[in-house]
């Protein structure tokens, strides 16, 4: 009997213990970022998707940048659609892609009037609240305005001019290189559009536009993008990317011809243009002809006196308009630029993009890019997209609803590579 | 400033003075150990104990873990060297009935390390604090098996802390943080240490034993809460970030130097930052914690009369650390921090086999919650839920020399955390916690006991 009661203390004891014994097992789990609307198969790919460029890449619109406009970038809406945690406006820092958000109306604003020069809430172009609050704990897109091929990876080098722009450089990036702050990073999965700067600044010098000796030559954009490339490689954990070309800045709506301006003398009496405006050389190697190019900041001032009654001459052969031999050249120098970065990609086994492909494709809409701005208070796309739909009011950086075609692309060369099933953006 | 003291979170429990009570799951409240650690885990346990009992060891614990990130998926690994926690204890039989009795042990304490390369390290990666308790104890023998006891404590305490400060939480002559124009987070720039004690305050420790039965014994005990006021220094010496902004910087701009690097270490070193009376010159630095109040209650079966089974369920009242307020003798501001912890319960089982007349072999497990709420697990003390498991063994050299041996491994389940500071002007928040810590102990305990 006594046995039989100790017994039974001795179960009723080991029935206290085995609900603790049960107890306490709760883990917690790792969480990295997860591309959730990508395919099982490519999902690891896209856990640091890193985005190295310039301005475009940045999320300049309308010469300005803000919060806004850079959550407005391809590189966000790629992330975005890969089911990538993206900053809003209640970000903590702590999203799956994080962008270097600039505060308030940006820095600078970009402009609402791109005639006037006005900016969005009153600013110009010294405003600059700085960074967002909370600054984000690592950077996803690396991309800064201004940013050249060179300066990816080095901010010394003898070649690069100094610019406004390289406020950048510490706002967005706090003084390292692309290629520094992509290290860490330890980026899985790679964006990469540069370039187009370093012959964007041929269309935007005012002394002479188109002259060659402002962008590199093509042996020496290839040298350092392989030197670039170079910089990529060494880091450990990369599976895959995208190279994108250079756009030709002879066809952005920054930059007319002289045959538009002819065309629109027809309607403006104080207008005159020359007949060396006219003149057109045809491409090597192609079908095609290059045109006279005028750069907006040189035709609006002379369009802007025209239009006030001021009897006004275009001549076409003064060193402020591109001529056709220095278009010619832009053009075939950006072919050769571009035949370089797809032999990096086709190196690597990465993806390689012609984005002028694409251009060519939204140009077949011509209120998308217009071959002519819209000068004309009349002109329903005046004060909103005088470059066309396609453009922002700067007539060099892609408008909101141009990024959305990038990123649509970018989705559909990753899907047919790497088999991710990233679902397009709707487009309406 | 950065936020310096977020480190000064406390939490770890140490519950190991005593190598018999320690290879049975810690339980010790109804059925306390004769080697005087019942004047630590019943005051009561002293009554009726005969003659003089010194006692005196050791628990060595040798911590390991580590952090591993959501995004780079990498592993930093905790540094600890193996910590010594002291325990002694020594009682007097003055009669059948009453006894008295001296004990030192130290109830609350942690010591993190981590490598100063570890994100990490801004909310601390060397810390170490410590509170000793002395306790005099009285225990009484009531008619019916009922005995009582109660001692008075005088708590001391210290700390130690280190960690990096985060250039980019800090202010430039323009208001905006460095964060703000570009230096990246938690860019290094100065390393904090922290070194305070406390005076000696009193708290109590009451405890009440019923042996119910032959064969069941219940016990219950209680020690109050002791606010510790620390006062120490605070010493700041520089890390170099090694950073050079490129031209065109905003600070070579607003210098009118647009075309100049500048350097970033150059430019703090010219601030003055560490002469004496600035932000980050030596000062004195006042905090208080609260070493919280606990309880416990337990039960022992005999289930033979060889073996006892045991049961105690403890309590710690950790709700008493929500906020810590913390004053540099520099800064205008407190830094007031939010911790937020909750009350935790231990649930501890243990038997005691007396296999031979001289030698008792022991075992235990026990399952203790976590203190810290999921938005408050820091480097410091990456804490949570946590199970582990008991082995001891007694030995009787003769009648008056024994000696008690313990082991014991700590398992904690995985915990997500975070390495960074609550967002200036927001509560800490899980939002931040951007990986897992894992967290295991190797436990010894070893004691010696004279009765003479």
């Amino acid at each position: 009997m006594l046995r039989t009661h100790r017994l039974n203390r001795f179960v009723a004891g080991i029935l206290v213990a085995v609900p603790l014994l049960l107890s306490a097992c709760d883990k917690d789990s790792l969480e990295p970022p997860t591309a959730s609307s990508v395919s099982l198969d490519a999902r690891d790919m896209f856990t640091r998707y890193v985005a190295i460029g310039n301005s475009i890449t940045a999320g300049l619109h309308s010469g300005g940048i803000n919060d806004s406009t850079q959550l407005e970038a391809y590189p966000v809406l790629l992330a975005r659609q890969m089911g990538l945690d993206t900053p809003d406006e209640t970000t903590t820092g702590t999203s799956e892609f994080n962008v270097p958000l600039m505060a308030g109306p940006g820095c600078p604003p970009p402009y609402t009037n791109i005639f006037t020069q006005e900016r969005l809430a009153g600013g110009d172009a010294t405003t600059s609240l700085f960074r967002e609050l909370p600054i984000p704990t690592y950077v996803n897109n690396i991309a800064f305005p201004g940013a050249d091929l060179v300066e990816v990876f080095s901010y010394y080098d003898a070649g690069i001019v100094p610019s406004v722009t390289d406020v950048y450089k510490t706002f967005l990036l706090g003084g390292r290189t692309q290629i520094e702050a992509a290290r860490a990073m330890d980026p899985t999965f790679l964006t990469v559009w540069i370039g187009n700067g370093d012959m964007q600044d041929a269309i935007l010098a005012t002394a002479d536009p188109g002259n060659a000796s402002i962008y590199p030559t093509a042996g020496e954009f290839a040298a350092t993008y392989a030197q670039m490339m170079d910089s990529i490689d060494t880091f450990q954990n990369v599976e895959g990317g995208v190279l994108l070309g250079v756009i030709q800045a002879t066809a952005a709506p920054y930059v007319s011809s002289g045959g538009a301006y002819f065309l629109a003398s027809q309607t403006i009496p104080t207008l005159t243009v020359n007949a060396n405006c006219l003149a057109q050389q045809q491409i090597p190697g192609t079908t095609e002809s290059a045109s006279v190019l005028v750069p907006f900041h040189y035709g609006a001032v002379l369009m802007g006196m025209a239009g006030a009654g001021v009897p006004t001459t275009l001549d076409c052969s003064v060193p402020e308009v591109i001529s056709t031999q220095e278009a010619v050249d832009m053009i075939l120098t950006v072919v050769q630029y571009n035949a370089a970065i797809e032999a990096e990609a086709a190196e690597r086994d990465w993806i390689y993009i012609d984005p002028n492909e694409l251009l060519q494709q939204v140009a077949q809409d011509p209120t998308a890019i217009r071959p002519f701005p819209a000068f004309s208070p009349g002109d329903p796309q005046y004060l909103t997209e005088p470059f066309g739909w396609a453009l922002s009011l700067d007539g060099l950086h892609p408008s909101g609803r141009a990024h959305v075609l990038v990123a649509n692309a970018l989705i559909e060369a990753i899907n047919a590579k790497y088999g991710a099933a990233i679902n397009p953006i709707s487009v309406q | 400033m950065s936020r310096l003291g977020d480190s000064l979170t406390i939490s770890l429990s140490v519950n190991e003075h005593g190598s018999c009570v320690m290879g049975r799951g810690g339980t010790g409240v109804a059925r306390p150990c004769s080697d005087g650690s019942s004047q630590l885990f019943n005051p009561s346990g002293i009554a009726g104990m005969q003659g003089w009992t010194v006692s005196g060891g050791l628990t060595l614990i040798a911590a390991a873990g580590g952090f591993v990130d959501d995004l780079t998926q990498t592993k930093d690994e905790l540094k600890n060297d193996p910590i010594p926690v002291p325990h002694g204890y020594i009682t007097y039989g003055i009669n059948e009935r009453l006894a008295a009795g001296l004990a030192l042990f130290v109830p609350y304490g942690l010591g993190t390390k981590w490598l100063d390369t570890f994100d990490g390290r801004f909310l601390g990666y060397d810390n170490d604090l410590q509170s000793i308790y002395l306790q005099g104890t009285v225990g009484y023998q009531l008619p019916k098996g009922i005995k009582i006891g109660g001692g008075l404590n005088f708590v001391f305490g210290s700390l130690e802390l280190n960690q990096r400060l985060d250039l980019s939480q800090f202010a430039t002559s323009t208001g905006a943080t460095f964060g703000q124009i570009g230096i990246p987070f938690h860019t290094e720039f100065a390393n904090a240490n922290l070194k305070a004690n406390s005076g000696a305050k009193l708290g109590a420790n009451f405890g009440i034993g019923w042996d119910a039965t032959d064969w069941l014994s219940l016990g219950a005990r209680y020690i109050t809460s002791v606010k510790l006021d620390y006062e120490g220094t605070a010493q700041f010496d520089a890390v170099a970030t090694d950073i050079i902004l490129p031209p065109g910087n905003p600070i070579s701009v607003l210098l009118g130097t647009p075309d100049q690097p500048m350097d970033i270490d150059v430019l703090l070193a010219a601030q003055g930052l560490y002469s004496a009376g600035a932000v980050l010159g030596d000062q004195t630095v006042n905090t208080s914690i609260t070493m919280p109040d606990q309880g416990s209650i337990g039960l022992a079966l005999e289930a033979s009369p060889a073996v006892t089974l045991l049961f105690d369920l403890q309590w710690i009242n950790w709700t008493v650390f929500d906020t810590l307020v913390v004053e540099f003798e520099n800064q205008p501001d407190d830094l007031v921090l939010v911790e937020n912890y909750e009350d935790t319960y231990a649930l501890r089982f243990g038997f005691d086999w007396a296999a031979k007349e001289n030698l008792a072999l022991r075992g235990g497990y026990l399952d203790h919650a976590g203190a810290s709420p999921p938005e408050t697990v820091t480097p410091l003390l990456p804490e949570g839920s946590r199970n582990e498991f008991t082995l001891g063994v007694g030995y009787s050299i003769n009648d008056m020399f024994s000696f008690d041996l313990a082991y014991q491994y700590l398992k904690q389940n995985d915990r997500r955390g975070r390495i960074r500071d609550a967002i200036e002007g927001q509560g800490p928040s899980t939002d931040l916690n951007s990986g897992l810590y894992s967290f295991r102990a190797h436990l010894f305990g070893a004691t010696l006991v004279l009765h003479f």
